[in-house]
């Protein structure tokens, strides 16, 4: 999914960070907003709230940006502050309750093992709004695309044949609400 | 990553509208983190360290015009460099405090670099007053704690420098590294293009 190139782009990038370069960390942050807001109003109902999770976040990546000792892990860094951020404004007990499917079938999915074909980005958009926190979750990362089924694991925190369920499940999910959608406007 | 895929990507952020007021906010918080502003306690320190800096400067520029005559050059010399970075301390730190903002790159390196200087100056000052003390004993004792702290501040100062020296051949190859990349990149392309 990463190229060397943006491998070694984010290497470059940490490290100018680590030296304290203004015009890197402004970088980082120009690169990144917008793609972790997208994921962080994915997951909190108040788009004001998204914004405060999001200022935070660039707050907890200022700050510990100089321990980073595997720079080229940046995206999943970043994704999981922004995640855990998001996760303690939300209470607890919902989060849990929300993130927590036990009942999800993680055996027998395999990655590819239904082809969709999400063409329609507001469409997509549209619908993501419609699934539930756990699939919206796992859908967004997949389709902000910096991230493998691996890295969406340690970010969601969730064993990587999860991930696969789950993106399978939300995907299906994601269909059924479109499907629906379409039939309404007939 | 193919272009159709990020397109898509792009396509799904555009989709999403942020409300202008509340991204306006955003945008000059996190201008405001970046920046560093001096805030309260913050401000007072570096008020009090630009006070420092025109005592030393005032200090050690009387002390050698004062001195008698018969008081080594050297020891002079070294009142007149005390007085220098009195003051360029008193203009570096009245300017943070001016401009109200910290460069988070240049300034504490400067800093870290003026304090050396001033442990240089002190412990100098020291080692060329200690046999004029009266009791040698405390002339040599002022001598050794004053080379311990000449030893540790160069500890420090190198290992800083062999850090930031570290970190900037990491950069510069990683630099070229990139380079590298970028080059392999697009000779692929030309090959599939062919």
């Amino acid at each position: 999914m990463r190229t060397e190139k943006e491998a070694i782009y984010y290497e470059l990038l940490v490290l100018r960070c680590q030296r304290k370069e203004k015009v890197a960390l402004e970088e980082l942050i120009r690169n990144w907003e917008r793609r972790l807001f997208y994921y962080i109003r994915r997951l909190v109902d108040v788009e004001q709230d998204a914004w405060d999770i999001l200022q935070q976040t660039w707050l907890k990546v200022l700050q510990g940006i100089g321990k980073l000792r595997e720079p080229r892990s940046l995206p999943t860094w970043l994704y999981r502050i922004a995640r855990n951020t998001a996760m303690s404004h939300l209470r607890v007990e919902y989060s849990r309750r929300a993130l927590l499917d036990e009942n999800e079938d993680i055996s027998s999915v395999e990655e590819n093992s239904e082809s969709f074909c999400f063409e329609d980005a507001e469409r997509v958009h549209y619908g993501l709004s419609k699934l539930s926190l756990p699939h919206r979750e796992v859908l967004t990362l997949h389709f902000l695309e910096d991230l493998s089924v691996e890295e969406i694991a340690e970010v969601v925190r969730i064993p990587p044949g999860t991930v696969k369920s789950r993106l399978y499940y939300a995907k299906r999910a994601l269909r059924t609400v479109l499907e629906q959608e379409d039939r309404n406007h007939e | 990553m193919s272009e159709s895929h990020e397109s898509f990507r792009e396509q799904l952020l555009k989709a999403e509208q942020p409300n202008p007021t509340y991204r306006e906010k955003y945008d000059k918080e996190v201008r405001q983190m970046l920046e560093q502003k001096l805030t309260g306690a913050r401000r007072l320190g570096y008020i009090g360290a630009a006070a420092m800096g025109v005592g030393f400067a005032l200090l050690f520029g009387t002390l050698a015009i004062i001195v008698p005559k018969e008081f080594p050059i050297e020891g002079r010399l070294i009142f007149a460099m005390g007085a220098i970075f009195g003051l360029a301390w008193a203009v570096f730190a009245g300017g943070i405090v001016r401009k109200g903002v910290i460069k988070l790159k240049t300034d504490p390196t400067a800093m870290a670099g003026m304090s050396w200087g001033l442990c240089v100056i002190v412990v100098t000052v020291l080692m060329v007053s200690q046999r004029k003390f009266p009791d040698p004993i405390i002339g040599v004792r002022a001598l050794v704690s004053g080379l311990g702290f000449l030893v540790m501040a160069a500890v420090f100062m190198i290992a800083n420098r062999i850090d930031q020296a570290g970190l900037k051949t990491r950069e510069k190859l990683l630099e070229i590294e990139y380079r590298l990349a970028e080059l392999a990149e697009q000779m692929g392309k030309k090959k599939q293009s062919e």
